[in-house]
């Protein structure tokens, strides 16, 4: 049953339904649904990508304005218009998405926001869905001081957005929401409002008031807009100094020699590892304090300082780089405190942390023993040899990757780009000789065709979703600039890799309704590219002709392999 | 005392483990217990290992950490032969295994992991009374046209057999929340093929 302006939670059954399990993705999609989230826009990743996906499914019964947008930094000023024009908006993307949009990300704490605005960042340590770089968003809640949330499970993913929501819309700044893909990932009970209540859909009826001294970042006023940004983190800090997002969880007494420091996941890992201490030791508690940052930036000074004051040590548990690390030996000197800091020294700075690494370093900071884990066996001769990443049965790349290899000619550079085109760079194929980031297969071409001459063609391969996201800037520098690479777009129709979300070439937008489709052959050919051939690398010998044809060009040529994602077609096919 | 039940859920992608990772949370939920999951989304469509791990309170006990350590699984379901083995390191000297008799070969033929030979390994290593082979992609295929619903098979295969301590009714309602209408009904008959 549904009311007029009440609507049931977005992963629960029915109407009333206040607890449920969630994913820590799902738990975000309701924590901003609870907010009142009216625009949400999103480039698709690992380990935010359910996000948009769920979005793309309810955004329309809650009168909520989804949009994938062309890349981050398109959808993250897409939000800031809306923000101006009093909207509340959220944006999702992966690590680094953060890359992409940090130039419109650190204007927007100078000027502020209007409407509420939170944005997810998805972290993924050990790089289990990621290539290019182990990143750590942290830098950028340092570098443009926005305020940063960390969840450590799904229930905080729903509350943590909330607040997010509360702080941005006091503040008048974006917050910034951090997940890693064990958060975004993990699924937990999660309780949240049993009705979700719409005001009347805003989208399409807000204002933009004007207010060229809030919204124009020139100079002279760019810099005291510097200082209302420091002063407002100094106010945000002292809420956080006394907020339940950054708890301790033992009474302090004179007594304890370690504590614990620690923010997201490592947190509930931390508790795990202490919890199994203590069994393993006939359950004598071993009354460690830990210390709980839930505000990443900016951080809680005072109540660390409090919280080291008369402990003689502290390990800081965190993953990836040591940002509380450095930032807690800092206010240990300022406080002029002499305790021990243990963090990296003893912690893995690459991959996650888990529960037995942790095990074993609070037991050699506390010199005491503890079992053994009782494994089956530990013969590990028979560690099974491992799945790569494979294209899938009847994917069009199989028709591409061979014959791009066969008529290459031998010494030919060739670059690869982000996408299931990476699995070029795998065996069988092995036919990389470069790999970064998204669009760079053709910018870093140019640079190998310039610097190689004329009879090193190099020949760059990239996906349609990447093309439109940031391909074109690269191929517009190569005309332009007189070089010659061969870029092949292969054209699978959809972005797949990150679980088949919508793109511009496909004529459908993020909520899969009928959108202009923006034709790559005549984009390439709008951008000065004289060679330029559609084709489907399933007809044989039809690319392989194609591609002779391109090496012995003296100019920039474009092969648009146009041929469906084999699961997309099956969909499709089954629909 | 024990404080967690420890699931290691292993199989490729394409085998339905999220699904299955979203029933049976969901059920240990509506059994009244704490729960916590970890999975890897991603590659899981293109036929790469994927490894869930959820770990269940025991008696009000919470759950916190959503990746328990090696040795700690009490029961392993392996979706698949190969990845049953990868994951024998989180296995411990009483850990059950109900393990799909399903090989999904690999990209590249490795002849020291045939089908065979994975099997004897997984029966020389795992004592007898904690092995069960079970048909589940077969019998599935045969009496509903679905190898698909193999994850639901074994679900019911843990449950039936009280390998699992959850109530049948308790997966029922998690398969209600986490099941589209249209393919409800055939996921519960595959989950009450196994009760005998
Ligand atoms: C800046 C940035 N945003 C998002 C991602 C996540 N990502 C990885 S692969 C991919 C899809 C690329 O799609 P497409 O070029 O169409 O290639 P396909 O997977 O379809 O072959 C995306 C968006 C990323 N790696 N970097």
């Amino acid at each position: 049953m549904e009311k007029n302006n009440l609507k049931k939670p977005a992963f629960a059954k029915s109407f009333g339904e206040a607890r449920e399990v969630l994913l820590g993705n799902e738990a975000i999609v309701q924590g901003a649904l609870e907010a009142g989230v009216d625009f949400v826009t999103m480039y698709p990743g690992c380990p935010s990508a359910e996000i948009g996906d769920e979005f793309g499914r309810i955004a329309k019964d809650y009168g909520v304005h989804y949009e994938i947008s062309t890349n981050e930094k398109v959808a993250l000023e897409a939000a800031v218009g809306a923000s101006f024009s009093g909207l509340k908006s959220l944006v999702a993307m992966k690590n680094f998405g953060l890359n992409v949009c940090s130039e419109v990300l650190l204007p927007l704490l100078y000027t502020g926001t209007k409407g509420a605005m939170v944005i997810v960042v998805g972290d993924d340590p050990n790089c289990w869905s990621s290539a290019q770089t182990e990143e750590n968003s942290r830098a950028f809640s340092l570098m443009a001081h926005i305020p940063t949330l960390e969840p450590a499970d799904a229930q905080e993913c729903r509350d943590f957005v909330r607040l997010g929501f509360e702080i941005s819309e006091k503040y008048k700044v974006p917050v910034m929401v951090r997940t890693t893909i064990r958060v975004a990932h993990q699924r937990g009970p999660v309780e949240f409002n049993e009705v979700i209540k719409l005001s009347s859909s805003k989208v399409g009826g807000a204002n933009f008031v004007k207010n060229v001294h809030q919204y124009v970042t020139l100079p002279p006023r760019v810099l005291e807009m510097k200082k209302e940004l420091l002063e407002k983190i100094e106010k945000i800090r002292k809420d956080f100094e006394v907020s339940k997002i950054n708890p301790t969880s033992l009474k302090l007494r004179g007594a304890n020699k370690l504590g614990i420091i620690t923010s997201g996941v490592s947190y509930l890992h931390t508790m795990e590892a202490l919890r199994n201490l203590s069994a393993s030791r006939q359950g004598e508690d071993l009354q460690i304090p830990v210390l709980k940052i839930g505000s990443f930036y900016p951080l809680p000074k005072k109540k660390i300082a409090k919280f080291i004051t008369g402990i003689k040590q502290v390990l800081v548990v965190e993953e990836l780089d040591p940002y509380i690390e450095r930032e807690l030996k800092i206010i240990a000197k300022d406080e002029n405190l002499k305790v021990q800091v243990i963090g990296k020294d003893m912690l893995p700075q690459i991959g996650e942390l888990n529960v037995e690494i942790l095990e074993n370093a609070i037991a050699k900071i506390l010199k005491i023993k503890i079992k053994k884990n009782n494994l089956l066996t530990t013969n590990y001769s028979l560690q099974a040899p491992r799945r790569t990443s494979r294209l899938c049965d009847g994917c069009p790349y199989w028709y591409a990757f061979p014959t791009i290899k066969k008529v290459a000619p031998e010494g030919t550079i060739i670059g690869g780009d982000i996408g299931c085109n990476m699995i070029g760079g795998l065996s069988p194929h092995n036919m990389y000789d470069y790999m970064f980031c998204m669009g760079s297969s053709i910018g870093i071409g140019h640079g190998v065709s310039k610097a190689t001459g004329k009879n090193n063609k190099a020949i760059t391969i990239m996906g349609d979703g990447t093309f439109f996201h940031s391909g074109m800037a690269g191929l517009i520098n190569a005309v332009y600039n007189k070089s010659n690479p061969l870029m092949i777009i292969l054209d699978n129709r959809i972005t797949a890799m990150t679980g088949h979300q919508q793109n511009p070439g496909m004529g459908q937008n993020g909520m899969w309704q009928s959108a202009p489709e923006m034709n790559i052959e005549e984009i390439v050919k709008a951008l000065g590219v004289k060679n330029v051939k559609t084709l489907d690398q399933g007809n044989p010998g039809e690319l392989e002709n194609v591609m002779k044809d391109f090496l012995i060009k003296d100019d920039v040529s474009v092969i648009i392999c146009k041929r469906i994602c084999a699961i997309l077609d099956r969909r499709q096919k089954k629909q | 005392m024990k404080q967690n039940f420890n699931i290691l859920i292993t199989g490729v992608g394409g085998q339905g483990l999220v699904t299955l990772v979203d029933v049976l949370t969901k059920a240990i939920l509506a059994d009244g217990k704490d729960v916590k999951s970890s999975e890897l989304h991603g590659l899981s469509q293109r036929g790469g290992a994927v490894a869930v791990y959820v770990t269940m309170g025991l008696s009000k006990n919470k759950a916190f950490s959503p990746l328990f350590k090696k040795g700690d699984a009490d029961l392993i379901i392996g979706m698949e032969l190969l990845e049953t083995l990868r994951e024998i390191p989180f296995a411990n000297k009483n850990t059950k295994f109900l393990v799909n008799n399903k090989f999904w070969p690999l990209a590249v033929v490795d002849e020291n992991f045939t089908k065979e030979k994975i099997l004897a390994k997984l029966e020389e290593i795992i004592k007898k009374e904690n092995m069960h082979l079970v048909d589940a992609g077969k019998i599935c295929y045969e009496k509903l046209q679905s190898e698909v619903l193999a994850t639901m098979y074994i679900l019911g295969y843990a449950v039936y057999n009280k390998y699992l301590d959850i109530k049948p009714e308790s997966v029922i309602i998690g398969m209600q929340k986490a099941i589209p209408a249209k393919y409800l009904q055939m996921n519960i008959d595959a989950f009450n093929l196994a009760k005998i």
